[in-house]
């Protein structure tokens, strides 16, 4: 009979199961790891193309493994009963909007963690370079070469590092900050509320670039100030004009996840739960960390994707106007700022579109994907 | 009513005295004496002395304080440090016309193309229109400012020769009769620049708030009354999503600001914006404050027009 044979198949035992999947999870790190550290390397694999293979296929292994984790993890009836995380993925990729802007964060991530390996030429300045000086896009420099004789394309993914990381730091910061100022002000109302809300008017009076403008002259208050602002970025390994404009961009951006918490908190007050949780004896500090503050998690998320978005534009106008990172700093506002003085000059275009469409495509991923998390959390929010 | 605006102005004091402290505090935070930085770093010592004393900066630091803050509210904001001689007030008002020339264009601008877009991409939803209006809309948000004023400049002006890079119209033409209109074109990659983030964001506000008001039941009614769809749309709907769109229209005119700085520095215009970032270099303290001060003021004007004529529109709006 034709399906007599289906019985006859043995399983097989559990315990050869388990071995196999051991040893295929071995052979994965140790894939991992020799590619990390034999291919993804300069000074072994002096040509960029071989490096970008060696790190596409580090990324694949990357992959497999992660998603035949989760497979393990979720299990497989994804189509039968998909749980809420499941739905959630369902909503995000079915707008391919959202899913686009996944993609480019994503990149740019890559580009960001792998800036050595990405990038053809090393970041520090050599000063052979500068017989290269403004070549347009050729061979041995894809997009051409900027005044001081630097590859554009080089400077262009280590940018993406001070962009991702200025961003991503920003925005964790001023979320904390803004989640517990904002249920501060809703949970405990009055005075609390209107000390705040007076806080946040008074920042929100001034014109946002101009008011950054100023706090970075003013942070730089005396010698000794910036002696410590120096030695602080050093120890931490970043440029210290990055570093004045991180804590300015903390200081000013929390405004709108306090007004969106705050709002969330005090609609959420007068419900039952809370109000259960206060009759059993539940402090005001448990209240808020625990029942209050994850139920504002969806559009706190949305709002710090979204966020990141503008940090990358902040710095770089700020950079532009020339108060932001200096010469030796490869980001994108300040590679915009060098390319001022050749707009008029066609030959050049090059110069100014590249790094431009760097920023504007960053942040378009930021905020396509900000958009299509707010619609796949609830569609009926209100960010 | 009446004690509700006051209620309202009594907090916005409060507001622009809490913005006045954080000015005066951050200018004189700020490294580098305007003294030196007007005269040069080696500059005889007994006319820095002079000039220190004429610009009153050797009095201690309230009594400058509150002396500044009677001037302002007299009417006197001081003669700047940078322009000797002359007074903030006749700087300001002479930056004035261009800045305001292209914020109001600039809105003029945004509002004609998002209003309808809004409009288009609501009524057809999740058809080609509606996505073509969202990714624009996604596209103006992202593209930084000044990098669409350079391309614009790099590919209209200097590639095509259709206008020149930087508007040169003399500000008495701006807001004469025909000047009003003749200077659009020598101003228009500077408009559009300026427009296009707001333009983005109100065409995104306007389409969610006409899908709000399509689903409601008083639109089905009209529709089942016979109805023509225009009148429907136009005159039903449009005038009840608007409320929401001039509100925000309001808050955009004050992030408009920021887009002025960026727009002048990049097309060489003497407006206001760039005013205020030389102020800021050459530590020129009288001109930085009294800006700031008149853009709290505006925001907090901004902010109580918006509150009262959202309770006059809406008759279920109740202030208090």
């Amino acid at each position: 009979m034709a399906g007599f044979s289906d019985y006859q198949q043995k399983k097989e035992p559990k315990i050869t199961q388990q071995r196999k999947k051991v040893a295929a999870f071995l052979v994965c790190a140790l894939c991992l790891i020799s590619i990390k550290i034999f291919l993804l390397n300069r000074e072994t694999v002096p040509q960029w193309g071989f490096r970008l293979l060696a790190l596409s296929a580090y990324l694949g292994v990357w992959y497999l493994l992660l998603s035949s984790l989760y497979q393990g993890w979720a299990g497989s009836n994804y189509a039968d009963r998909p749980n809420p995380i499941q739905r959630f993925l369902m909503r995000f990729y079915h707008n391919k909007l959202a899913t686009f802007g996944l993609f480019v964060v994503l990149t740019l991530a890559v580009m960001a963690i792998f800036a050595d390996d990405i990038a053809i030429y090393p970041l520090e300045y050599q000063a052979e370079w500068q017989e290269f000086s403004q070549l347009p896009p050729c061979r041995e420099h894809p997009l051409g070469t900027v005044t001081s004789g630097e590859d554009l394309f080089s400077l262009i993914v280590y940018g993406s590092r001070i962009s991702l990381g200025l961003g991503v730091s920003v925005m964790v910061i001023t979320s904390l900050v803004g989640m517990t100022l904002g249920a501060t002000a809703g949970y405990f109302g009055k005075g609390t509320d209107r000390a705040l809300n007076y806080l946040n008017d008074v920042v929100m009076s001034f014109p946002f670039l101009v008011f950054c403008i100023v706090l970075v002259g003013a942070l730089q208050v005396n010698e000794a100030v910036r002696e410590t602002f120096a030695n602080l970025a050093e120890a931490i390994g970043v440029d210290m004009h990055l570093m004045i404009i991180f804590l300015v961009l903390a200081m000013l951006m929390w405004s709108s996840t306090f007004r969106v918490v705050r709002s969330q908190v005090l609609s959420l007050k007068e419900t039952g739960f809370v109000e259960a949780a206060k009759a059993l004896g539940g402090s005001s500090r448990r209240i808020i960390f625990k029942h209050l503050l994850p139920n504002t998690l969806g559009p706190v998320i949305v709002l710090v994707t979204i966020g990141i978005g503008s940090v990358i534009l902040t710095e770089a106008a700020l950079s532009y106007l020339g108060f932001g990172a200096e010469m030796t700093t490869p980001s994108w506002g300040r590679l915009l700022r060098d390319a001022n003085p050749y707009v008029t000059q066609p030959c050049y275009m090059y110069m100014v579109m590249f790094p431009g469409i760097a920023i504007f495509m960053s942040v378009l991923g930021f905020t396509t994907m900000g958009d299509g998390l707010r619609d796949a959390i609830d569609p009926r929010m209100k960010v | 009513m009446r004690s509700y605006i006051l209620k309202k102005l009594a907090i916005a004091v409060l507001v622009f005295l809490g913005v006045y402290t954080i000015v005066f505090l951050l200018c004189f935070m700020m490294p580098g004496d305007p003294v030196r930085v007007s005269m040069g770093l080696h500059s005889d010592p007994q006319a820095v002395e002079l000039l220190t004393h004429a610009w009153g900066l050797d009095e201690p630091r309230y009594v400058q304080y509150f002396s500044y803050l009677k001037c302002f509210v007299m009417g006197d904001w001081g003669i700047s440090f940078r322009y000797e001689d002359k007074a903030v007030l006749g700087i300001i008002l002479d930056r004035l016309p261009r800045t305001a020339y292209l914020g109001l264009w600039g809105i003029i601008f945004s509002v004609i193309l998002s209003i309808p877009l809004g409009v288009i991409a609501a009524y057809k939803q999740n058809k080609p229109p509606d996505n073509a209006a969202v990714l624009i809309s996604q596209i103006g948000v992202s593209l930084p400012n000044f990098w669409l004023g350079l391309m614009l400049i790099a590919i209209v002006a200097v590639g095509l020769r259709w206008i020149s890079p930087i508007p040169q119209v003399p500000h008495s033409e701006l807001w004469s009769f025909p000047g009003f209109f003749t200077s659009l074109k020598p101003y228009s990659l500077a408009i559009i620049t300026l427009g296009t983030g707001m333009m983005a964001t109100t065409t995104r506000l306007t389409r969610s708030s006409m899908l709000e008001i399509i689903r409601q039941d008083y639109i089905t009614m009209l529709r089942a009354k016979g109805m023509p769809e225009h009148v429907v749309i136009l005159k039903h709907a449009l005038r009840n999503a608007l409320i929401p769109v001039v509100t925000i229209v309001g808050m955009q005119v004050l992030i408009l600001i920021g887009g002025v700085v960026l727009t002048e520095t990049v097309f060489a215009i003497n407006g206001l914006g760039r005013l205020y970032v030389d102020a800021i270099t050459a530590r020129d303290y009288p001109i930085i404050t009294a800006l700031t001060l008149v853009y709290a003021a505006a925001v907090v004007i901004m902010n109580l027009i918006v509150d009262l004529s959202y309770s006059l529109i809406d008759p279920r709006v109740k202030l208090g």
